[in-house]
């Protein structure tokens, strides 16, 4: 009865942000969780600590930070507005910010991890067969990270898919244009239209569940072919 | 050839490495304690590692020169290296590791180059297994077939054996000497193991602190060391101090605390301190009936006049060696205070100042089952026994 009433729009746009919020949450994290892993350096420890503030501090917060970044007056909206005629905040691309943002320390750490677990010896042994660094990375490296990146790449996907806090900052609660599935039930539930809320939640925790357990098979396929190390 | 000389500060400040040694076409192995820095050396030459100064030299091609600032990569210098844990890729099959350091190779000439590994190494219809499913010595062919697919001039090897239990690793270091002919480059072993080192290698260079303490034939470390960490670590066991008293045209007379003894060491001086040593399979027994002077040995005892453990260290008191058939060939009056058994036969723990003093030992000896017999040997025993002057082995410190 209600499937005709309902807006489909926050779901799809839920899916595309956290989508690409992941593509570039993968883009950061990964080279940001190798130089961690491998490169010891004075400032290591400082920019872990930064790169782990997202997951303490409350999303507001992260949005306050970002809208200050780019919002109409500062330096990059400026820039952007008149160089390319662009504005960011209240737009969704800034809710894919907002959403890489708040998902990235998740990646990070469990990137790390993986390569911290990657025995340095097996790089050694690749150099002294002639690799160069790049070729070893993605010969070596990254195959034997990569069960943990993935499983980093779901946790940060799942955390942008729930974002709620940064994204309302940023990119506001513009219905069709930045309203995102968890804003949408916020406002049916402000608007005390029960009904809504129920389907939007059933809907998206269904979604949410089928996705994962996509993943998690996606994953055992890919990885588990063959090579049996554990 | 292989001229290596290296100095590095490590992180920990009473650690460097300081050493140079050369290798012709052999197998060279290096032997210390753990924490010898041996491994590190590898690293070093490998390229792993940079040296803070020195110079490494492949059949004349320079590797690395601190002063002409000469620093190749460690896939530039032709150089295999087999890590301790064989460091084999875990997701990568044996036919895909062997061919990785090959893999710009013509497809047709990488095929045949894994091909023939794979029958060198025994490792045929293992090609698409992937390394966690092969058996320890297994990995390490594979490890070595990996090495060796790029065809390198020098083949480095960190404790290639220790991964091993007992019974594998010698039967993979009987075999591997023989792989050693079949490839015929030069090679630089690492180990903590003598028996390892002596079975495989022409060469060793015993490494202390990251110093090379000596660098000699295996005979010539086993028999004749230089250093007193030298003779401790190959097993000697018997270490003394001693004065030379006397000295004649193809021998010297040796005096240490408790005994005296006959040595061929033509160089010495009298009146210079030295150090003596004898390695324990090395003290023979001797019938009595082929000791000459037997009478003067009681006497000797009862009166305290052979050695005097408990009290003066005074000259003249060391026990003198007694004559076989003539010659003084350094054999003594031993009384057996402590014997352990061993696989092969027994440890004795020996004095050589008579039965009736239970003080340390003076020397430590091993003998087989059969002459333990033979000589009807067992605690508080006497027996004669010789230390054959051209076994003991004498130096300065």
């Amino acid at each position: 009865m209600f499937m005709g009433q309902i807006e489909l729009f926050p779901l799809y746009l839920s899916f595309k942000v956290s989508f690409l919020a992941t593509l570039l949450s993968l883009a950061l994290g990964v080279p940001l969780a190798w130089f961690l892993a491998r490169k010891s350096w004075l400032g290591r420890d400082w920019l872990d600590a930064l790169f782990t503030l997202p997951m303490v501090l409350p999303p507001t917060v992260l949005g306050y930070y970002l809208l200050l970044a780019i919002g109409r007056r500062s330096m990059i909206g400026t820039f952007l507005e008149e160089r390319f005629g662009l504005t960011l905040v209240f737009t969704w691309p800034a809710a894919v910010l907002a959403s890489a943002l708040v998902s990235v320390p998740l990646l990070i750490k469990a990137a790390r991890a993986a390569f911290e677990g990657v025995d340095p010896n097996l790089e050694d042994a690749a150099r002294t067969l002639g690799k160069g660094e790049a070729s070893i990375f993605f010969t070596i490296t990254l195959p034997l990270a990569w069960r943990g990146i993935a499983a980093g790449t779901v946790l940060a996907w799942a955390r942008a898919l729930g974002d709620f806090g940064a994204t309302l900052m940023v990119a506001g609660n513009i219905p069709g244009q930045t309203q995102t599935m968890p804003i949408a039930i916020y406002d049916a539930v402000q608007a005390g239209r029960l009904s809504l809320a129920n389907t939007l939640v059933l809907i998206i925790t269904l979604l949410a569940l089928v996705t994962l357990w996509a993943l998690n098979q996606l994953n055992r396929d890919i990885l588990g072919r063959g090579h049996s190390r554990d | 050839m292989l001229d290596v000389e290296l100095t590095k500060r490590m992180t920990s400040p009473d650690f460097d490495i300081r050493l140079s040694l050369s290798a012709g076409d052999e197998l060279v192995a290096m032997l210390g304690p753990s924490g010898s820095g041996k491994s590190l050396t590898l690293r070093l030459i490998a390229g792993i590692l940079r040296p803070d100064a020195g110079r490494i030299i492949l059949n004349g091609r320079t590797l690395f020169d601190s002063t002409r600032g000469i620093n190749l990569a460690p896939g530039r210098r032709q150089i295999g290296f087999v890590f301790q844990d064989y460091a084999l890729f875990p997701h990568l099959t044996v036919a895909q590791n062997i061919a990785y350091g090959i893999n710009r190779w013509p497809l047709g000439e990488r095929r045949r180059k894994v091909t023939e590994l794979l029958k060198l190494m025994r490792l045929e219809g293992l090609e698409r297994e992937f390394p966690t499913r092969l058996s320890g010595g297994q990995q390490q062919r594979v490890a070595l077939a990996r090495a060796l697919a790029p065809e390198p001039e020098l083949l480095l090897l960190d404790e290639p054996f220790s991964a091993l239990d007992n019974r594998v690793r010698e039967r993979l270091v009987r075999e591997f000497s023989h792989l050693n002919e079949v490839i015929g480059i030069t090679t630089l072993l690492v180990t903590h193991n003598l028996e390892e080192a002596y079975a495989l290698s022409s060469k060793i260079a015993v490494v202390e602190g990251g110093r090379l303490l000596q660098f000699g034939t295996r005979d010539e470390i086993l028999r004749r060391p230089q250093r007193r960490a030298v003779a401790r670590f190959t097993g000697t066991r018997n270490i003394f101090d001693g004065l030379v008293i006397e000295q004649g045209p193809s021998y010297s007379l040796v005096r240490g605390e408790r005994f005296e003894v006959i040595t061929p060491h033509p160089s010495l001086a009298v009146g210079e301190r030295v150090v003596f040593s004898i390695r324990p399979e090395d003290v023979l027994l001797v019938p009595p009936e082929n000791v000459a002077d037997q009478e003067a040995d009681w006497a000797g005892h009862t009166e305290g006049g052979g050695c005097q453990p408990e009290g003066g260290r005074e000259s003249g008191e060391s026990s003198g060696s007694r004559l076989i058939s003539g010659e003084r060939q350094n054999a003594f009056l031993a009384t057996l205070l402590e014997e352990r058994p061993r696989s092969d036969g027994y440890t004795l723990y020996v004095s050589l100042c008579g039965p009736k003093i239970p003080a340390d030992y003076d020397l430590e000896l091993t003998v087989s089952k059969h002459l333990y017999r033979a000589f009807g040997l067992g605690r508080r025993k006497t027996f004669y026994l010789q230390l054959p002057p051209e076994d003991i082995s004498v130096w300065r410190e």
